[in-house]
């Protein structure tokens, strides 16, 4: 299977080459490509509420300790995340929800304000996609066994900037854990 | 606004000013006729507040201005933003009322259901002060809750504010005090609810509103005489036997959704390991220092209490370390306290809630009984708590070295200064010069040691 960023990539300058045979100055053709915009929007929202569903039925809460790694350059500790599979999935999927809305926000910003046309149709088609790809969704939605890739706490997508902003995959190995859990780490006041 | 305000203070466009604008003498002031009344048969009979229709008057021989008659000047259909708002206030005021009464009838269902068990254990609860307890009084108290009435039963729960509810206990062997706080919904102000609930779901930083009962416990550990004046019936007994301290730790009873949450919260929940115990519910875990800490604390008695609690308990903790991380020695000292957090439910049944309750009030029994651990358990305990003093001791000696050498600086430039004062003009020029030399061969000597 092609590593997602790469179909991501075809998609896009496919989707390039493809809009600017649409005549998106007509008026119906436009109000068609928002509504594709929309019930793109709403498949991915319906399959992650679906999920979130799936999730909270299930309610696993086998504890899942982690130790996070601070990001490159920044001199604080590791530290220790206790959890349960259960949370974990929640926030997860409390990102993606997240990340839906902030880039609904952007097209809507792009779109309405900028007039832009030409993201709506690529817009339509790469969140909907991730959306398919998503760990929780492949999880949960297609019922994979959380092994190998899709084991939690998930490494972050090996993308442009990972390899810049550093931070090691979430360490899981015993010794650093109870190493990191001991430290007496909360309550600090450091905001 | 501007519209507003105009038809709030009056009209600044009266109709016909008294006054003509030159009102620079009196002449025509007393030129014009008294304002007198005018004839009852000018007036309308009936007073037409609505209506525009004036009727002429000019018939009489009195000028009559539109000044004097409020009815003519303004008609109902000017105040209808006043009654936009007049509307608006009552609905809030409607929703405030009915919020706080709905907050006073859960805060009460609660002390109602938990005044027993707390009576049972305290020789004083709430604010009322002491009193001799008798039968007929405990039973009067129970009649008063039982009616329908929405007065609190003030010496037993004070209102902090519409949300917030607290009791107090005290009186109990191996008990200093307790300090109960009841946190509800803010009812009463539907879009600060709605504003927290939104806020929630994008910053983790802000929790959900919830309605919860917290408490804390702070167990005499030892020390009644600082408690208990000395002059007091008892106190000498008191100094007897000071039997109640029991050894420091921190164990824990934690509901898993928020253990994350916590262990970030709190330094002394951070400074045990978390692990699950078979016998608990899947959905509780332990966070302690030690196992063996662990396998005496978890009675069956408890295991049922947190089982029939169920999921809206949300963590009991016995602690001797601060909440905050200590960042001087003194903030080290261990501070025994026990904590019972637990969610309410919303149907105001509390039966479920009850033995878990108990059971937190009389936890100092046992840990005065019989938490006293052998050596070994608590080397490791007392390990993590002098580590964290070593790394405090070294700041703080790191800081009053940092001090002894400034003020060392300090000292040697003042002499520097004395001395340069007592010379005359040409014997300072060559100490200055001397000065000098001595820092540029200094200075030579570390860049030859540094190459």
């Amino acid at each position: 299977m092609v590593s997602p960023q790469i179909t991501n990539l075809v998609i896009i300058l496919g989707m390039m080459q493809v809009s600017k045979k649409i005549p998106l100055d007509d008026p119906n053709t436009l109000n068609l490509v928002r509504a594709g915009y929309l019930l793109s929007n709403l498949i991915i929202i319906a399959v992650y509420a679906y999920t979130h569903l799936i999730i909270n039925k299930k309610k696993d809460m086998t504890t899942l300790k982690y130790v996070e790694q601070p990001q490159m350059g920044s001199t604080e500790e590791p530290k220790p995340i206790t959890t349960t599979v259960h949370k974990y999935d929640v926030d997860q999927m409390k990102s993606l929800y997240k990340a839906q809305l902030m880039g609904i926000g952007m097209m809507g910003v792009m779109h309405i304000y900028f007039k832009y046309t030409n993201p709506l149709l690529i817009q339509s088609i790469i969140p909907l996609k991730s959306a398919f790809e998503g760990n929780e969704v492949k999880i949960h939605l297609f019922g994979k066994a959380a092994v190998g890739e899709l084991r939690r706490p998930f490494k972050a997508a090996a993308g442009f900037m990972s390899a810049l902003q550093g931070g090691a995959a979430p360490a899981q190995d015993k010794k650093s854990i109870e190493a990191a859990e001991k430290a007496g780490r909360g309550g600090s006041k450091e905001e | 606004m501007a519209a507003l305000f105009n038809s709030l203070f009056g009209g600044s466009k009266p109709s016909a000013s008294p006054i003509p604008a030159g009102d620079s003498d009196f002449a025509d002031f007393a030129g014009a006729p008294d304002p007198s009344p005018t004839p009852l048969a000018a007036v309308p009979t009936v007073a037409s507040f609505t209506g525009a229709g004036a009727v002429p008057t000019g018939s009489s021989a009195v000028p009559f201005t539109k000044w004097y008659n409020i009815h003519e000047r303004h008609s109902l259909s000017d105040f209808k933003q006043e009654g936009v708002i007049l509307g608006i206030l009552l609905v809030i005021i409607a929703i405030h009322l009915y919020g706080t009464s709905s907050n006073r009838k859960r805060a009460k269902a609660w002390i109602t259901a938990h005044a027993p068990i707390l009576q049972n254990e305290f020789a004083l609860v709430g604010f009322g002060g002491r009193k001799v307890p008798t039968e007929e009084e405990s039973e009067g108290l129970s009649k008063t809750l039982a009616t329908d009435s929405l007065q609190l039963p003030v010496d037993l729960l004070k209102e902090k504010s519409p949300q917030e509810f607290s009791t107090y206990a005290t009186g109990r062997l191996n008990v200093a005090f307790l300090d109960v706080n009841l946190t509800l919904l803010k009812r009463y102000s539907p879009l600060t609810l709605a504003f927290e609930y939104g806020a929630s779901l994008f910053f983790d930083s802000i929790p959900a509103p919830v309605e919860r009962v917290e408490a804390i416990l702070y167990p005499f550990d030892g020390r009644e005489s600082l408690t208990v004046p000395g002059q007091l019936p008892g106190a000498h007994e008191l100094r007897k036997d000071n039997k109640s301290s029991y050894d420091g730790f921190v164990w824990a009873i934690v509901n898993k959704e928020t253990m994350k949450q916590l262990r970030g919260e709190r330094y002394d929940v951070s400074i045990t390991s978390t692990k699950d115990h078979p016998k608990l519910p899947n959905w509780a875990t332990i966070m302690s220092e030690s196992s063996e800490i662990t396998e005496f604390l978890l009675t069956p008695e408890l295991i049922k209490a947190v089982e029939s609690a169920g999921e809206l308990l949300d963590h009991i903790i016995i602690t001797d370390q601060p909440i905050d991380q200590p960042s001087k020695l003194d903030e080290t000292i261990p501070k025994k306290r026990l904590y019972l957090s637990m969610r309410l439910p919303s149907s105001g049944d509390y039966t479920n809630l009850l033995p878990i309750f108990q059971y937190f009030l009389r936890l100092t029994d046992t840990l005065v009984q019989s938490a006293h651990f052998r050596p070994e358990v608590l080397r490791k305990v007392r390990t993590t708590r002098d580590d964290a003093i070593r790394r405090l001791q070294k700041a703080d000696d790191e800081e009053k070295a940092e001090e002894i050498k400034l003020e060392r600086e300090k000292v040697k430039k003042q002499k520097r200064d004395a001395e340069l004062k007592g010379l005359n003009a040409k014997s300072q020029k060559k100490y200055l010069e001397k000065e000098k030399e001595k820092e540029m061969k200094r200075a030579q000597k570390k860049q030859t040691q540094r190459g």
